[in-house]
């Protein structure tokens, strides 16, 4: 794509929303040139750690990117090219399987890569199917805000049901792990299958998110005693109230993983890695809406199981009130879809809250700055008490979809 | 006594009534403490009758009813439970649902698999209703695959056709003996029955040459105006004729001529290789 038509590149500046950047760069075919990428500072300027390892999951599922850095990684230009996924004879080995390292020195969950990933897949000429490896993966919620692969697999997943993409899914989690010392690596690993690539996603009208019938979640714990799982199912049990009677938390043990230091005279030497207990909550209401909430012990421990879970039905609870018929973790998501969706009006109902949050609308700010049209916002005309002051977007979309099944 | 006797046959014809799936253990304390009973009225005085426990109750009362023993008769309510205004209605909604360990299980399968669980995304059906195969099915596919074939044959013609040719599609005349041409040739035959074998050679040097400079313009044409055409054939050149048939049980090499192989010279530098010009060694 980037051999045809010769754009100039859109200008960007800062490294927040690079992610969210690069995705719709991707799927919209326009080269982007992001500067300024912590220019002011002194110690770490440019591009993190884990936006480096970002782009190169990028350049690993696309074909024909071109992608150049400066000399201190503060600016960025990146050409798109197509969207090939595990395709043989593009980086995957003979099963298909892409495998994607990620060094220890990761701050960032693997939601971080596996939310943008998920977007790209469905616009793929080929299935998707990475598999993260290496001394960063992180699997639980981080103190960065990502979200754990529970609640990837429970609450974002089934949000691409909505469009249409809903077969052959699957995110399997080998090995789980909490962040290790210092909030940096974890062993963990995971294999994201995402074999539904679509022309276009179904255009979608949810405007009404129901009433919370069922809390579902899993607590896991990683290299500790499995009693800190109880303790915090406990906690989740005592605070949300008698409200919803069909709570099911799932526990989930495992040992930590032992990361190997790479020393080839002694391949058993290594250390445990990425111990810990984390919990994650998913309230599904009677029309499918999914509200999540994530929490996982800091790295440093010192917080109790029983203070874990109570954040945690806190958070849900915080979640639920917002309202709306998707949550804010789901709404990037749901809304770049809808924006990719075919020439159509697509209306979608989110809480104030939600709307109002800055990677909403700095989203909002980008669609329109890739092309897309602008996005229409009125009140809920709905009566009932929850629903008040909820907001029902229009998103319309671009008609374009995936250029790889065109072709094809 | 008699009244004694009386009270003991219903008695008995009440434990004939229960049901049978009442507990075994309950009906063995029954059948102890009525023993009792019997042995102490005998040796006593008649008990006054002891009401009895809620199923057998009711029992009793369908039995009474039975034997047209009138009970107190259900007079309806009086008259100050009519307003019905005062009548409270409480709706008690039980919320806790009976969940066996089976769907427990079930349920915690679903939710922890790799996949999105799918109890959450209901997926509206998308599949549509067939239409019901009708009798006439099979004819209809009969009668669509003659039109079919008849449709490519058509297309397949369709190039003799011309203007002159009259209304129906089936050709005519010279056209006609064309289209059975192709039409045994797709059916396998090596060539066409109107390739001519005899001409004089500028004749056929004139119809070479006058292909091949249409293909030259096709191909110069199709270059400057940037559209990508198929590779040219390769043309089998002296090399295939060189490497002609030499027949079963004929030498690989040389010339087998009165008992004797005799290798020409061609033939001895072919097998030992050409000495001398290369420099370095051979690897």
């Amino acid at each position: 794509m980037s051999t045809g038509t010769s754009q100039p590149p859109l200008k960007f500046t800062g490294h927040k929303s690079l992610v969210q950047r690069l995705v719709l760069s991707t799927l919209t075919g326009r080269p982007i040139r992001v500067s300024n990428i912590r220019s002011s500072s002194h110690t770490s300027p440019g591009l993190a750690y884990h936006e480096t390892n970002f782009i190169r999951l990028l350049d690993s599922v696309t074909n024909g990117s071109v992608i150049d850095f400066s000399y201190t990684g503060s600016t960025i230009v990146y050409r798109p090219g197509l969207i090939t996924g595990s395709a043989k004879g593009y980086g995957a080995s003979g099963e298909g399987v892409i495998r994607h390292e990620i060094e220890k020195d990761c701050v960032r969950g693997i939601s971080y890569f596996l939310v943008p990933l998920c977007m790209l897949a469905p616009f793929a000429k080929a299935p998707v199917n990475v598999l993260f490896t290496g001394s960063g993966v992180i699997t639980s919620s981080t103190e960065a805000g990502d979200i754990s692969v529970d609640t990837v697999r429970t609450a974002i997943l089934p949000l691409y049901a909505h469009f249409g993409i809903q077969n052959k899914i699957e995110l399997r989690i080998l090995k789980r792990s909490c962040a290790g010392p210092g909030g940096k690596g974890g062993g963990g690993e995971v294999q994201l299958v995402f074999g539904h690539q679509v022309r276009l996603p179904k255009t979608i009208h949810i405007l009404n998110p129901g009433r919370v019938k069922k809390v579902q979640g899993v607590a896991s714990a990683v290299g500790v005693h499995r009693s800190n799982n109880e303790r915090m199912i406990r906690a989740v049990r005592e605070s949300r109230g008698p409200m919803v009677p069909d709570t099911y938390i799932y526990s989930d043990v495992s040992p930590a993983p032992t990361v190997t230091n790479g020393d080839k005279s002694n391949p058993n030497s290594g250390r445990k890695l990425g111990k810990g207990f984390g919990i994650s909550l998913v309230a599904e209401t009677n029309n499918g809406t999914l509200y999540s909430a994530d929490m996982a012990s800091p790295p440093g421990g010192e917080v109790p199981a029983e203070e874990i879970g109570k954040r945690c039905a806190l958070q849900l609870l915080e979640s639920i009130a917002q309202g709306g018929c998707i949550s804010n973790i789901g709404a990037p998501t749901a809304l770049t879809l809808m924006a990719m969706g075919s020439e159509d009006v697509g209306r979608l109902e989110l809480g104030r809250d939600v709307f109002a949050s800055e990677p909403i609308l700095s989203l909002a700010r980008d669609l329109r700055t890739f092309g897309a049209s602008q996005w229409a916002a009125r009140d809920s005309n709905a009566t009932e008490e929850h629903r008040q002051g909820n907001i029902v977007v229009s998103v319309i979309g671009r008609g374009i979809g995936n250029v790889g099944r065109k072709i094809a | 006594m008699v009244a004694v006797l009386g009270k003991r046959k219903r008695r008995v014809e009440i434990t004939a009534e229960r049901p049978q799936q009442a507990e075994e253990a309950e009906s063995d304390n029954e059948a102890m403490r009525a023993a009792f009973k019997r042995a102490f009225e005998a040796k006593f005085q008649p008990l006054e009758e002891v009401k009895p426990a809620s199923p057998l109750n009711a029992h009793v009362q369908i039995l009474r009813e039975a034997e047209g023993e009138e009970q107190s008769e259900f007079s309806g309510f009086s008259s100050e439970d009519e307003e019905e205004e005062n009548v409270e209605v409480v709706e008690v909604a039980t919320v806790s649902r009976h969940r066996t360990e089976g769907t427990i299980r079930s349920e915690q399968r679903k939710f922890m698999s790799s996949k999105p669980p799918i109890s959450i995304t209901k997926i509206p059906p998308t599949t549509k209703s067939k239409k019901p195969p009708s009798d006439s099915d099979d004819e209809g596919e009969a009668v669509n695959l003659k039109k079919d074939r008849e449709l490519q044959q058509l297309l397949r013609e369709s190039h003799l056709l011309d203007r002159t040719s009259s209304t129906s599609l089936n050709p005519t005349g010279k056209n006609r003996h064309k289209a059975i041409d192709l039409r045994i040739q797709g059916l396998g035959s090596k060539v066409s029955v109107f390739k001519q074998e005899k001409m004089p050679a500028s004749h056929r040097k004139g119809i070479v040459a006058k292909a091949k400079n249409r293909e030259d313009t096709r191909r110069k044409e199709a270059k400057e105006n940037g559209i990508v055409l198929e590779r040219p054939q390769i043309k089998k050149g002296r090399d295939a004729a060189k490497k002609r048939d030499r027949g079963v049980g004929g030498p690989a090499v040389g010339r087998f001529k009165g008992g004797t192989l005799s290798l020409s010279k061609g033939d001895i530098r072919d097998i030992v290789g050409s000495r001398g010009k290369g420099k370095g060694k051979r690897r």
